[in-house]
């Protein structure tokens, strides 16, 4: 009687996520741009 | 501070380091010149101040600046803003405002970040104010996004509560650098009054 064969099973790999590039900050800009982000034409 | 703000003269910088308070620290980005027994102010440059200080120290150096008249005078007298550096640029604050500059956009991370960020009770502001506040601080963040290819973070995405905290905590900031309101209308600051509160530990060195 012939053996059964058995089917490889294909283990199911998980699919690596892209992170998508996170959001710029304001802490990430530099001295000058935060100066201007400060918007002193807006009244405190 | 390992790299010098190219905007402070190495005067400025050498008293920076030197610097405790928060008035201390802008009384320092305001030297432009120290000379034998003069001194000289970045927004009045052209103007030079005798001076007799009696103690080696920051502290001495703005003592003798309260006691000349005159110096006293131009360090209550500072302009808030300058002129954007291109046509398609808006105000900023003076370099001499570079704290309080780090200061919110410290702030303004944090309102993203923080698993607690709290308005401040003591200051009453109009929905419409904030919805101005927030759409001026997206500007940059908008411009520098579209320079960098990158997406900036949404300040009107906020709760709402996070919105107004974050408009609230602007005004009280600009409050500790002397800038109320009221004052704002003027275009003038001054280091007298400028809180001796030191640097928050929330910006990083």
């Amino acid at each position: 009687m012939p053996q059964p064969t058995t089917t490889p099973v294909r283990t199911p790999v998980e699919t690596p996520t892209v992170e998508p590039n996170p959001k710029l900050l304001p802490a990430e800009i530099c001295p000058q741009q935060k100066r201007e982000m400060a918007s002193p034409d807006v009244s405190p | 501070m390992l790299v010098r703000d190219p905007e402070l003269s190495i005067a400025g910088w050498l008293l920076l380091c030197n610097a405790r308070t928060l008035r201390e620290r802008a009384f320092a980005r305001t030297v432009e010149v120290l000379d034998h027994d003069s001194i000289k102010f970045v927004h009045t440059s052209d103007q030079v101040f005798q001076i007799h200080p009696v103690e080696p120290a920051l502290t001495g150096l703005m003592a003798a600046c309260s006691a000349n008249t005159w110096s006293r005078d131009r360090l209550a007298n500072i302009p808030i803003s300058r002129a954007g550096r291109s046509a398609l640029s808006d105000p900023e604050l003076v370099p001499m405002l570079q704290d309080l500059a780090d200061i919110l956009a410290s702030e303004a991370g944090q309102a993203f970040t923080s698993s607690y960020y709290p308005g401040i009770p003591d200051v009453q502001m109009p929905d419409e104010h904030i919805e101005v506040v927030l759409q001026a601080l997206q500007r940059e963040m908008d411009r520098e996004g579209k320079s960098r290819q990158r997406y900036p973070v949404e300040f009107l995405a906020l709760p709402k509560e996070r919105q107004r905290a974050l408009a609230e905590r602007r005004r009280w900031w600009f409050e500790k650098f002397s800038i109320t309101p009221e004052r704002w209308a003027s275009g003038h600051w001054s280091v007298w009054d400028v809180s001796e509160e030191a640097m928050p530990e929330m910006v990083p060195a």
